[in-house]
């Protein structure tokens, strides 16, 4: 289970350069698939949490598989389901602070509605499938006003279940589901490989329903670690398979949601940087896919690394990557100036690496060829079978009309890289960011799995 | 100042006749030295420089190349200001053809197997003067071959490898130009891909500037329609041509069409007079005394 696509195929935007990008595209047309009636009832959830407890992480199980078959009108009526759940316990934990501040019981009956759905606290416990053993007692106001109360771990506990099913879902290969689980999904999206487009399920609508679970894991004390690093696990992902369909709302609701943490703000950027990508602004080209153009993304982009910043000024790589970001809009004084903040506290090789070469990318624009050329020639010492710095030290060279120069370093490129794939960090730079995901993934389920022990 | 340009330098040298490859063979480049990061390689310096321009010209009536042209056939413009041919060449001259296939990941199967059949058509078409390089590229851009005579070499290298990865076709273009760029004869690029770039660091701007100043006449050969506009810049300055075809089964039909078609092209070369030295030069050539010619051949050069 799990991705095992290499990260470098895709685009984000459904460009599967190695992998595949998916971006938001037009709805499949709804004739071809029956709207289900809206149930009176919650029996859908509750068959839905029923699952998540039959199932295991980490597997394409049959519980699994039976949850991926429904239709995305199904997953439609749970997000609003779980809407109707969230709200419920907000109302509830609001009236047991209320009852708790003023040591009172809270006598008023706890119940959310939504568009004329209306569920109860009563209904709540074996909605979730929760006994009261389970939750120390009858759920009540004053039960799910403690966040650190056995209530709120026993509701966490069950989310983080659904959470990682629901995950595990929209992580699996299309060999590992059921035939008919993307064809039943409504909203499409475009993915582009290689400069040819199909159309995709959007796997979208499990990290919304997903979210909505996470949001109650998150509200209980022992579950906030758990949802804050399932935010960033699955943000990795689905930026290293440049599924941008999915990511970028996901990124929407991380932002909101931690809007402290400093490297929600820098993945943002990162993103909108990467759909401003010519690579990807190609490749969109005469598709379905909608994308904007690419001043707004790189505005977008500059946007959140300036908020990043803002949050951890002394964050290294979104100097760096912010310094990419003013280079592509036309500002290579500025590039300059950035990276040369960035470059004294970057760690590691490959950071150093790209500022080098953005260093000389920003020096050509600003025509100090001299200073461009130290750049690149700082980036060949750093990584002297990566082709790139020597492409761009023969370009110059025969910019300066020195031909036996330029064909030099071509020849030695092709000795040096060989016909051996020898990395070039250049390749990865749109997932630089988030090649660890396997190991942020792994790092999740064991932090959830001490959640789910936890008594 | 003289106009330098580098690559008119070692072919104008070969196109010029005896003389000018008596003078020529000093000025071979120096051995290929490595190139470290904590030295700069010795800059070999051509003493002897030739200021004519280069011009492959394809001239048709109706679909059929117009053969039996002279010199005082052709009116040429550099910027406006009429210019007096020094040579005009006719299928004389031996073919450096360069070949940069893509080899990413999409290529895999029968594609990659028509790609090959394609290289080996022009292969079996070029003559005992001619050489043939190979290029191919996914992300990493790969010398299959450098310009060799050694045909046989190159359709070896044309059958190793397999299809993996992503695209580096700007990459891939600046390094064959350069393979192109320096040697004797007349030097055509056949580019390949199915798709768009989507790892090259160098920027498409950038290598069609270094086309407008390497004699190499390219060619690019894409499946559906062409993305972007790097292959038509590159094929509208040097004089070459964008050819989109529906399947890979096309491939071998269109490239040794291509290679026939450029045989039909007349080489001229003339030393420009009256014009900048430096600079973007537009060029127009025509055949005034030939109603209903359509005449095809690189926009102009970027003179130093």
């Amino acid at each position: 289970m799990a991705s095992s696509r290499a990260p470098l195929a895709i685009t984000a935007l459904g460009v599967l350069l190695s992998g595949g990008l998916s971006m938001g595209g037009p709805a499949v047309s709804a004739q071809f698939i029956q709207q289900p009636p809206r149930p009176s009832g919650f029996d859908q959830i509750q068959n839905w949490f029923r699952l998540s407890r039959q199932h295991t992480s980490g597997t394409i199980d049959d519980a699994a598989k039976q949850a991926a078959s429904w239709s995305s009108f199904t997953y439609q009526y749970l997000i609003e389901d779980m809407q109707l759940v969230r709200l419920l316990v907000l109302q509830a934990n609001r009236l047991g602070i209320v009852a708790t501040s003023t040591s009172s019981s809270n006598t008023k009956p706890v119940s959310a509605e939504i568009r004329g759905r209306r569920m109860t606290l009563e209904q709540l416990g074996p909605i979730l499938g929760l006994t009261k053993e389970e939750t120390g007692g009858p759920l009540s106001a004053e039960s799910l006003a403690r966040s650190d109360g056995q209530a709120r771990r026993a509701i966490a506990q069950v989310m983080a279940r659904a959470m990682l099913m629901q995950t595990d879902i929209a992580m699996a290969g299309p060999d590992d589901l059921p035939a008919n689980a993307g064809s039943r999904l409504a909203a499409s999206a475009v993915q582009l490989r290689d400069g040819r487009e199909s159309t995709v399920g959007n796997i979208a609508v499990h990290y919304a329903l997903a979210r909505e679970a996470a949001a109650l894991v998150m509200s209980a004390s022992e579950g906030t670690g758990v949802a804050r690093q399932w935010y960033f696990a699955t943000l990795a992902y689905l930026q290293a398979e440049r599924n941008y369909a999915a990511l970028l709302p996901h990124l929407e609701t991380a932002r909101i949601t931690m809007p402290a943490d400093g490297k929600i703000w820098l993945w943002s950027g990162v993103a909108y940087e990467n759909l401003a990508a010519p690579a990807v602004q190609v490749a969109a080209e005469g598709t379905s896919a909608r994308i904007e153009a690419p001043s707004m993304l790189y505005a977008r982009a500059e946007g959140f690394m300036r908020k990043a910043l803002e949050i951890d000024p002394v964050c290294a790589e979104c100097w760096l990557r912010l310094a990419r970001v003013e280079q592509l809009s036309g500002n290579a004084d500025e590039a300059m100036a950035l990276l040369a903040r960035a470059e004294p506290s970057l760690k590691s090789p490959e950071l150093k690496y790209y500022a080098a070469l953005f260093v000389g990318r920003a020096a050509e624009a600003m025509n100090k060829i001299d200073d461009a050329r130290a750049g690149y020639v700082r980036a060949m010492a750093l990584f002297p079978q990566a082709q790139s710095p020597r492409l761009a030290l023969a370009e110059l060279a025969f910019r300066d009309a020195d031909q036996a120069l330029a064909l030099s370093s071509v020849r030695t490129m092709f000795v040096t890289a060989g016909n051996r794939r020898a990395l070039d960090p250049w390749w990865n730079y749109d997932v630089a960011l988030v090649v660890n995901w396997p190991d942020l993934v792994a790092d999740m389920r064991k932090t959830a799995a001490a959640l789910l022990q936890a008594r | 100042m003289a106009a330098r340009f580098f690559t008119t330098v070692v072919l104008g040298t070969a196109l010029a006749g005896a003389a000018v490859m008596e003078a020529r063979q000093p000025q071979s480049p120096a051995p290929l030295p490595q190139q470290t990061p904590q030295q700069e390689p010795a800059r070999p310096v051509f003493s002897a420089r030739s200021d004519v321009v280069r011009l492959d010209i394809l001239v048709t009536a109706g679909d059929k190349a117009v053969l039996g042209l002279k010199a005082e056939d052709f009116r040429i413009l550099d910027n406006g200001i009429a210019q007096q041919p020094d040579f005009v060449s006719f299928d004389q001259l031996p073919l450096n053809v360069i070949f940069a296939f893509d080899v990413s990941g999409s290529m895999v199967g029968q594609r990659l197997d028509d790609l090959r059949a394609a290289g080996h058509g022009v292969l079996d078409q070029l003559r005992q003067d001619d050489r043939a390089a190979l290029v191919t590229f996914s992300e990493v851009v790969s010398l299959g071959t450098d310009l060799t005579p050694d045909l046989k070499r190159v359709g070896g290298a044309l059958d190793a490898g397999r299809a993996l990865g992503l695209t580096s076709l700007v990459d891939a273009t600046f390094s064959g130009l350069m393979l192109g760029g320096t040697d004797s004869g007349r030097s055509v690029m056949f580019i390949f891909s199915d798709g768009m770039d989507t790892s090259s660091w160098l920027q498409p701007s950038a290598v069609v500037g270094a086309a407008k100043r390497a004699n190499v006449t390219i060619f690019g050969v894409t499946i559906g329609k062409t993305k972007g506009t790097f292959l038509r810049d590159l094929a509208q300055f040097t004089g070459g041509d964008v050819v989109e075809v529906q399947s890979t089964k096309d491939l071998k039909n269109t490239f040794v069409r291509l290679l026939t078609e450029y045989r039909q092209r007349y080489l001229i070369g003339y030393t420009p007079t009256g014009v900048s030295a430096t600079g973007w030069h537009q060029i127009d050539v025509t055949v005034p005394r030939r109603a209903n010619t359509a005449v095809r051949t690189r926009a102009g050069y970027q003179a130093r």
